[in-house]
C-alpha cells in the first residue's frame, strides 16, 4: 500500500514538473500569425479574451509600432518569474530593434504572480511604480477572485492606453523623478552591439570573411590553371595549336569546379552561421573568376603563335595554314579533319624543308573503324525491334558505317526494362505555409514590476 | 620551381596579415562591448544611488528613533561613490572592492526598508511604496546588467585566450578583464516583499 502511494506521489510530481514551461516551450505567438500577441498554451484565457487582446494589441502596433506580448501559463517550475520574464523577452526580442518599444505581461498561475517587463524604450512612460500601480489597482483584485480573464484584460487595457498616449501619467502620481529622465539616458547608453543590426551593417561585418573566401577562390583557380598550362605545354606530342585547345577545355573544367565549390561553400556558411550576407560572395565569384580566365587566354595566345623546334636543323617550324597542309596529309586523315573527329597540324621548317604532323583526338561521335582503322566509324541508323516494357527488356538494331571505307555492320543492343518512376519520387513534405513573422528584436533591461495575490 | 616557392610564400604572408588584421579588429570589438556593458552597470548603480536621498527624506518624516539606520544608508552611499573603476587600467581587486561597497549599500537599504514594520503610517505612505517598487526594479536592473557584463567579459576573455588569436592578443597587449563576482551579502540584501 505504501509503495503504491509513494509511487503515485512521485508520478504526480514528475508529471507536474514535466508540464513546467521553459523559455523554449512557450509558443511564440508571432510565429503563427503576424497579428497575434497572446500565448495561451495552457488555456487559462478564454478564446474570447484571446481574440479581444489580439485585436487590441494589433491596433496598438499598427498605431505606433509598440509590441506588447501577453503570456499566461500554469507553471514555470521553480524558475524566478522576473528572471524568466527577462529571458523570455530577450529570446523573443519584443519591440522594434532600434527603439526597443516592447512590453511583456507574464502571468504564472501556480506562483500566483503577475510580472511586467518593460523594454528599454518604454521605461520612461511605464516606470516601475506605474507598472506596480496598474497591477495592484486593476489586476490583483480580479485575480483574488480567480477572474484571470478579467484581470489580464483590465491590466492590458491600461498598459495599452498609457502607451498609446490616451492616458497620460502625471509625475505627481509617483516619485519617479528619475524614471522619466532615464528613457533618454538609456537611448544613449544602450547602443549595444548586441542589438539586431541592419542589413548593411551585417554585410559590412562579413566583408572580411568574404574577402578571405574570394582570395582563396582566386588563388585556387590560378594555382590549378597554371599547373595545368605548364603540364600541357610540356607535352611533346601535342602541337602548339593542339595545346591551346586542350588548355581551353581544362580551363573551363577548372573554372566550373571552382564556381560550384564556391556555391556550396557560401550556402554552407550562410546556413551554418545563420547569416545570409555570406551569399554576397556568390555574386562576386563570376567577376573574380574573370581574372584567371583572362590569364589563361593570354597564355593560350602566346603558345598558339609560338613556332616549334625543328629536330634536324634546330630552326623554327611554323604552322601551315589549312590549304597548304592538305599536301602533307593522307586522304583518310583529310577526311578525319573534315568530319572533325581528329585535328591535324602540320609544321614546316623552311630551312631544311622538314615537316612534322601532329594530331589531336577530338571527342565526338566517331570512333575507330574495325576494318580500316581510321576514326570515321559512326552510328547511322537505329531501329527499335521490340519496345521495352515494365516486365521485359527490349531490343534495338543499330547500324554503324565507316565514312571512308564504307564498311557497314549492324548489331542488336538490349534496351533496359522500364522503371516505375513514381516509386522513386519522395513524398513532398507538407511544410507549414506560415504567414507569420516574429517580434522586432527589441531589448529590455529588467525593468517593470511583479505583484502576487 | 623557384617562382612557385616565392609565390607560395608571398601568398601565405598575405593571408597571415589579413587574418591578423581581422583578429585584432574582432578583439577590439569585443573589448569595446565589455566597456560599453560596464557603463550600463555603472549607470544602474548610479540610478540606485540617486534614489537614496528620496528614500531618506520620506523615512525621515516618520521616523525619529532610527537615526542610525538612516545614517548607515547615507554613509554607505558616500563611501561607494568614492570607489571608481577604470576598465583600461584594472587593478587586481578593483572590481571586487567596488562590488563590495555596492553590496553594503544593498544591505543598508534593506535594513532601512525593514523599519517600516514599526511604523504603520510609513508603510501606507504612497511615496514610500513607490520608492520600494523603484528600488526593487533597480536592483533587478542591476542584476541584469551585471549578468550581461559577465557575458561580454566571457566572450572577450575566451577570444583572447583561444589559439591562435592569443598571439595577436599578446602582441597588442589586450588585457584580461575581470568578472563581476556576486558577494555573499548581496544574496539577501534588497529584498522587498509585500
Amino acid at each position: 500500500m505504501r509503495i503504491i502511494s509513494v509511487t503515485l506521489f512521485f508520478l504526480f510530481i514528475s508529471v507536474g514538473l514535466l508540464n513546467a514551461h521553459t523559455i523554449e516551450s512557450i509558443p511564440n505567438p508571432k510565429h503563427e500569425n503576424k497579428h497575434t500577441y497572446v500565448s495561451n498554451p495552457d488555456g487559462i484565457l478564454s478564446a474570447g479574451s484571446v481574440s479581444e487582446l489580439n485585436s487590441l494589441l494589433d491596433e496598438l502596433e499598427q498605431e505606433n509600432g509598440a509590441e506588447v506580448a501577453v503570456v499566461a501559463v500554469k507553471t514555470i517550475g521553480n524558475n524566478d518569474i522576473k528572471v524568466f520574464a527577462t529571458d523570455l523577452f530577450e529570446a523573443w526580442g519584443i519591440g522594434k530593434a532600434e527603439i526597443d518599444n516592447g512590453f511583456l505581461i507574464l502571468f504564472v498561475e501556480d506562483q500566483r504572480k503577475i510580472t511586467f517587463e518593460t523594454g528599454y524604450g518604454l521605461e520612461g512612460i511605464l516606470p516601475d511604480a506605474i507598472c506596480k500601480r496598474i497591477q495592484m489597482d486593476t489586476m490583483i483584485p480580479h485575480f483574488k477572485e480567480r477572474e484571470y480573464d478579467a484581470g489580464i484584460l483590465a491590466g492590458t487595457k491600461r498598459v495599452v492606453s498609457i502607451i498609446s498616449g490616451v492616458e497620460s501619467v502625471s509625475s505627481n502620481q509617483s516619485y519617479g523623478i528619475y524614471d522619466s529622465g532615464t528613457a533618454d539616458d538609456f537611448q544613449n547608453t544602450v547602443t549595444t552591439k548586441n542589438s539586431r543590426k541592419s542589413l548593411e551593417d551585417r554585410i559590412r561585418e562579413l566583408l572580411p570573411a568574404n574577402i578571405i573566401l574570394i582570395s582563396i577562390i582566386l588563388i585556387a583557380a590560378f594555382f590549378f590553371i597554371i599547373k595545368n598550362i605548364r603540364k600541357t605545354n610540356n607535352n611533346p606530342e601535342l602541337s602548339n595549336a593542339a595545346k591551346c585547345i586542350v588548355i581551353r577545355e581544362e580551363k573551363n573544367k577548372i573554372l566550373l569546379i571552382v564556381s560550384v565549390a564556391t556555391f556550396f561553400f557560401s550556402i554552407f556558411f550562410a546556413v551554418f552561421f545563420q547569416q545570409f550576407a555570406h551569399l554576397t560572395s556568390l555574386f562576386l565569384t563570376p567577376f573574380v573568376l574573370i581574372l584567371p580566365n583572362k590569364y589563361a587566354k593570354w597564355k593560350m595566345d602566346k603558345i598558339q603563335n609560338t613556332p616549334m623546334l625543328c629536330k634536324l636543323c634546330q630552326g623554327e617550324m611554323h604552322l601551315l595554314p589549312d590549304k597548304k597542309e592538305k599536301k602533307y596529309l593522307q586522304s583518310p586523315q583529310i577526311m578525319e579533319e573534315d568530319i572533325n573527329s581528329v585535328m591535324y597540324d602540320v609544321y614546316y621548317c623552311e630551312a631544311c624543308e622538314n615537316s612534322k604532323v601532329y594530331k589531336l583526338d577530338i571527342k565526338g561521335k566517331y570512333i575507330r573503324c574495325p576494318k580500316c582503322e581510321n576514326k570515321t566509324y559512326a552510328e547511322v541508323k537505329s531501329r527499335i525491334l521490340r519496345a521495352a516494357t515494365y516486365s521485359s527488356t527490349g531490343l534495338r538494331r543499330v547500324t554503324f558505317q565507316c565514312k571512308y571505307c564504307k564498311y557497314k555492320n549492324s548489331e542488336e543492343v538490349v534496351i533496359p526494362r522500364k522503371e516505375d518512376s513514381s516509386s522513386s519520387s519522395s513524398s513532398s513534405s507538407s511544410g507549414s505555409s506560415s504567414s507569420g513573422g516574429s517580434f522586432g528584436g527589441g531589448r529590455s533591461g529588467g525593468g517593470g514590476s511583479t505583484s502576487s495575490w | 620551381m623557384k617562382n612557385k616557392v616565392v609565390i607560395g610564400v608571398l601568398a601565405f604572408i598575405c593571408i597571415l596579415c589579413i587574418w591578423g588584421i581581422l583578429t585584432r579588429n574582432r578583439l577590439v570589438d569585443r573589448e569595446e562591448s565589455v566597456k560599453n556593458q560596464w557603463a550600463n552597470v555603472e549607470s544602474q548603480y548610479q540610478r540606485r544611488a540617486d534614489l537614496i536621498p528620496n528614500l531618506v527624506n520620506v523615512v525621515k518624516g516618520y521616523v525619529f528613533h532610527e537615526n542610525s539606520t538612516l545614517i548607515d544608508v547615507v554613509n554607505a552611499r558616500s563611501k561607494a561613490t568614492q570607489i571608481t573603476v577604470n576598465l583600461d587600467n584594472l587593478a587586481d581587486d578593483e572590481l571586487e572592492k567596488y562590488s563590495k561597497a555596492q553590496g553594503e549599500i544593498s544591505s543598508a537599504i534593506g535594513r532601512l526598508l525593514m523599519v517600516r514594520e514599526n511604523y504603520p503610517e510609513l508603510k501606507a505612505n504612497q511615496n514610500f511604496l513607490d520608492l520600494q517598487v523603484q528600488l526593487e526594479g533597480t536592483e533587478n536592473r542591476i542584476a541584469v546588467e551585471r549578468m550581461r557584463y559577465n557575458k561580454a567579459v566571457k566572450e572577450y576573455n575566451a577570444s583572447t585566450r583561444q589559439f591562435p588569436a592569443l598571439f595577436i592578443a599578446k602582441l597588442f597587449d589586450f588585457p584580461t578583464m575581470s568578472y563581476f563576482e556576486a558577494d555573499k551579502d548581496s544574496e539577501t540584501a534588497g529584498e522587498v516583499e509585500f
